[in-house]
Parts: structure tokens; sequence; C-alpha cells
């Protein structure tokens, strides 16, 4: 046999990966494999492998006779829409595409190479957890693993894709990424498997129950993304990639950009019947935002999740946005502290990349009640306050009908670091409602009235005529303007096109002291 | 069977539906007030009332089974 022969069938062998049965018995799943996977991601004739021939030095247990091929995780670079991505997609079918020594190495160095070339990081997570046959050396490789995907945190886009099964210390990998996309069925996702909860704490619990989406896209929050199989999440990760720049630095938000087909000072006459006037009658904010961004493109990040607030990515006039906003049709909107968390990583992640943020506020305050107290509502709900006030890129409020208390502030008003802040002409800005505010200020006074409900509720309107409106903050300048909702596209147009070249300087410091 | 539960802590302010009521899914049970908001609790499925487990003007925690169907 030639050398190129040779050459030839060496390659072929190693990316037949785990060998025909175990690539049918992964399609039995209803699952791709690694390579397939990679196929379907990158732009035809783009994707570049490195590292195919390396293979693990374990001896133990026979593994020196057993053969990995790629070490069960293929690692490239290649082109999604153009634009590069590297990835690290672990193969089942090759020994359950299991973490060892040199897996890891691969996987670590994938992250690094990413990392140094400012390129956003994409992992395919489908992996039977530790190589427990190489002892401490496939411990230290999740080390190396941690400690690649935080150094790179922040300076390149990291999206993990939950596959297959992804149990024990592994786990914490695909969490500390930016985003997280989860297989339905296929993707589980834990510190422990039912097997181990069983022998260590007698909890009898399944693998869906205890690992699947209901698990961690609606309960834990730890995914943001739910996909109904590999192609889809494929599919999710490129949309959500098209609204992220490359890396953190302030040029490369400019690869976010799509010449607009919308225009981006329409007016929209429907918003005004959309949001009903009455505070109290519930309805659904996406109704808003699909009708003031680009195209109704909204790719929302945790749906699932802590549904009272909403927050995904948009566009306006072509550029990249945030959206953070109220929902009042889901526990009247207030934020406990499930939304603080959710609305705060966001907020970070859009800083951290240069993305604007949008805040619609239709909001009547923080979660009050011994449940959320005790839970640490206010530790909870102080992350948000930190996440905006350090931010430093553009940020625009509009109160589509309410803001009160501390979710006002919480929420990013003008001296919580927004840039420009308008109202809708039926917004409520107070400190609190009139009700609260007439029962504690006029307590006496109504309790020793001949008919006191008639004063209370003469006090009550009082209140409500005096301070519940948009204008009070207009007048001192804490909102810019008071503006007709049909015209809040063309005001958070303006303001983004004036904001695009907004500079921040600060004292140094080392970070502020959040409320982890 | 089904059991209505309260998705958020609250105040009901009006029950709509009586023991015996024939309901049909997403109609509106009763309602609930909390944080300046009045949120209307729909049927999970069609159903007959069989029990109501609360009054009007009673505070109820998230989580609180408020309606039986069967």
């Amino acid at each position: 046999m030639s050398v190129l022969e040779q050459y030839k069938k060496r390659r072929e062998k190693i990316k037949q990966m785990g060998g025909p049965k175990a690539v049918e018995e992964q399609h039995k799943k209803g699952s791709l494999t690694a390579r397939e996977r990679i196929e379907y991601f990158f732009d035809p004739g783009t994707f570049t492998e490195i590292g195919l021939y390396v293979t693990h030095r374990t001896t133990a247990f026979g593994l020196d006779k057993k053969e990995i091929p790629a070490e069960g995780v293929i690692v490239g670079f290649g082109k999604v829409n153009g634009r590069l991505v590297v990835t690290a997609a672990e193969d089942y079918t090759t020994m359950a595409g299991t973490f060892g020594e040199y897996h890891g190495k691969k996987f670590s160095e994938a992250i690094d190479l990413a990392k140094n070339m400012g390129v956003p990081f994409v992992g395919m997570n489908d992996s039977g957890g530790a190589r427990l046959q190489e002892g401490m050396d496939t411990l230290q490789c999740y080390a190396w693993l941690f400690r690649s995907q935080i150094l790179a945190s922040g300076i390149i886009p990291q999206i993990a894709l939950i596959m297959g099964p992804c149990l024990g210390g592994q786990a914490y990998h695909p969490v500390m990424q930016d985003f997280l996309f989860q297989c339905k069925g296929s993707g589980r996702m834990g510190i422990a498997g039912p097997a181990f909860v069983k022998t260590q704490t007698g909890e009898d619990i399944d693998i869906d129950t205890l690992c699947g989406i209901e698990a961690h896209a609606v309960k834990s929050g730890e995914t943001h993304v739910v996909c109904e199989d590999d192609k889809d999440c494929l599919d999710k990760t490129k949309e959500l990639l098209s609204f992220l720049p490359d890396n953190n630095k302030t040029e490369s938000r400019k690869l976010t950009y799509r010449e607009p087909e919308d225009d981006p000072q329409r007016i929209i006459p429907d918003l005004e019947t959309i949001v009903p006037e009455q505070p109290y009658i519930p309805y659904d904010m996406h109704e808003v935002i699909t009708r003031i961004i680009d195209n109704g493109h909204f790719f929302e990040i945790h749906k699932e999740f802590a549904q009272n607030v909403i927050v995904g990515f948009a566009r306006f006039g072509g550029r990249s946005a945030g959206i953070v906003a109220s929902q009042p049709m889901v526990a009247a909107g207030a934020i406990d502290c499930d939304a603080a968390d959710k609305i705060a990583r966001f907020v970070r992640f859009c800083d951290l990349f240069n993305i604007p943020l949008i805040n619609l506020h239709d909001v009547p305050g923080y979660w009050i009640g011994s449940a959320e107290e005790w839970k640490g509502i206010l530790r909870h709900g102080a992350k948000m306050i930190y996440a905006y006030i350090d931010a430093t890129v553009p940020k625009i409020t509009v109160v589509v009908r309410k803001s009160f208390a501390g979710a006002y502030t919480g929420m990013c008003c003008k001296d919580t670091g927004a840039d420009f802040m308008f109202a809708w002409p039926f917004a409520r800005i107070c400190i609190v409602g009139a009700e609260t505010a007439a029962s504690i200020i006029f307590a006496r006074e109504i309790k020793e009235a001949e008919d006191p409900k008639a004063m209370k509720e003469k006090r009550i309107a009082e209140y409500r005529e005096l301070f519940e409106n948009p204008y009070c903050a207009a007048e001192r300048g804490f909102i810019d303007d008071v503006i007709l909702p049909g015209e809040t596209r063309k005001h958070i147009a303006r303001a983004l096109e004036l904001l695009e070249n907004k500079t921040v300087a600060r004292p140094w410091k080392k970070f502020s002291n959040i409320n982890l | 069977m089904a059991s209505v539960i309260s998705k958020m802590p609250g105040k009901i302010v009006q029950i709509k539906v009586k023991v015996g009521d024939q309901v049909k899914e997403g109609q509106e049970l009763c309602m609930i007030e909390a944080m300046k908001m009045q949120m209307p609790v729909m049927s999970p499925q069609n159903g007959v009332v069989s029990e109501i487990k609360v009054t009007a003007g009673q505070g109820v925690k998230k989580g609180d089974v408020l309606i039986e169907l069967k």
C-alpha cells in the first residue's frame, strides 16, 4: 500500500467514528452523529478539522488496545452564514463520547483558540461523562475546560448545545457558557443521574423528570432555548449567532448589522389598542415587542422560565439589540427572584458584547410577601440594579403602562442607567400606587372620618390625580418625553442612532460587588 | 379529575362558576388580584366543577388548589 493510500485509509477509519453499528444506534435515538451535526451546521465545504489523529495514552483496563477515533470529540472551525465559528462536537458513537484526558485537552484548547482569534465558540455536548478508566487524568481535564471557558467568558460568545447526556461535574461546563440550548428527549443535563441520586439520597426519580426539558427550561432556568431535535437546535443556534458579534471589541458590533427592510421610523397605529388603559387588565407584551422591532423578528431567551418578564434579541434599523420587558399576563409582570436573575444575566451579556438594551416597563414592583422575601428578593433584585448601572452600552427605557417603586429603578430608569426614557400618555409612574399611598398618608384621617370609605376613595383619587401619571416624572426631567404609543419605534430608532458612538469613562476598579 | 391551582399569591376577587357547572378548556373560572393586576384563572380542561375550595375575598398562596374539576 502506498503512503497516500495508507493516508487515505487511516483518515477514513477515524472518520467512521465508532463504526456503523454505533452510528446506527445514534440514528435510532433520533440523533445525528457529531460529524453529521458539523456538516449541517457549517456552510458547505468550510469546516477545517484540528487534531483528527489525537488519541489517548491510557493503558489501564485494556485501554491500550482500544482505539478511540479523534478521542471522541471533533474539533475545528468553519463558517456559519459567512462568519467564523469554532466548535467541539462530542461523538457519542465513540466510547460514548467519554471525557478523557486528551478529549478534554482538545475541547479546552478549542475554546482557547476561539478566545485568541476572537470568534464565537459552539460546544455540541453528547457524552457519557468522565472516562473513569483514566482516573485522576480525567478529573484534571475538567479543570482545564472550566479554566479555558471562564477565561474566554466576556471575550467571545459561548453557546452550549445539549444534544445528548451531560451529567456530573461535566454539566457545569454548559451552564457556565453564555447560552444553553437543550434538545427535547435526547438532551439530559444534571449534576447527577437518577442512579447516583437513588444510592446517595434514596430519591426515586426518572431521568427525564430529573434532567429533561421541564427540569431546566422551566424549573432551574439553566436552559435558555428548547429545541425539538438536532436540526432545530443547530438552526436556532445559527439564528442566535446572527444577533451576536464575534467578540467583545467595539468594532465587532458592526457584524450584527443587516440592511433594514423595515422603516426604522415606522408609525404603529394599533399599538394604542393593544395595551388596555386600565392598569389591572393583563395583556401579552409580545404583541408590543413584535410590532416595534424590525420585521417582527424576535429571538426569545428563557421563553419557558420566569415568564413574568421577557428577554431576547431583535433589531432596530438593522442594529442588533437586547429587549427586556415586563409580561403583565404572567404573575402581574411583577419581578420575583427568578425574573431578577433572568434579567440580570441577560443585561450583563449584552453589556459584555456591546449590544444596546431596550427596556419596556409595565411593572407594579418586585414581588412582596413571605415566599419571595425568604428566597431573597432583595439580593436577587439587587443583581438587576447592579447589572444596569454597571452596563455602559446604550440603554433606552419605555414605560408602556406602569412603573412603580423599586421596579422603576430596578428595570433601568434614567439614573440607574437609561440614556433615554420615554413614557406613553397613560403611564403611571410613582413610588407606590395611589391606594397604598393614600391608606398610609391618611390612615388617621380615614379612620376618624364620618364615612371612612368615602374619605379613603376621595384621598385615593386625589393622590392618583396628583402623582399617578407620566407628567410628574417628565416635569423633573426623569423621563425625556411623553410619547404616543404608535411613535415608540421611531423614538427608539432615533435614540439608538445618536447612541451609536456612546462612550463612558469611569474610575478604575476590579468590578462591582454584585449580590451573587 | 384536575385541580386548578393558583399561579401566584393574591386575593380571590370573584368566582365565576358554581359546583356542577360544565366548563370548557380556557374558560375563566375565577379572578385573582395581586400587585395591581387582576389575573383570570382559566380552566385547564373541559369538565364539571366538583368543588370550590376558596371564597371571594380570601387570600391564597402560589400553588394553592382553588377549584376541583372532574
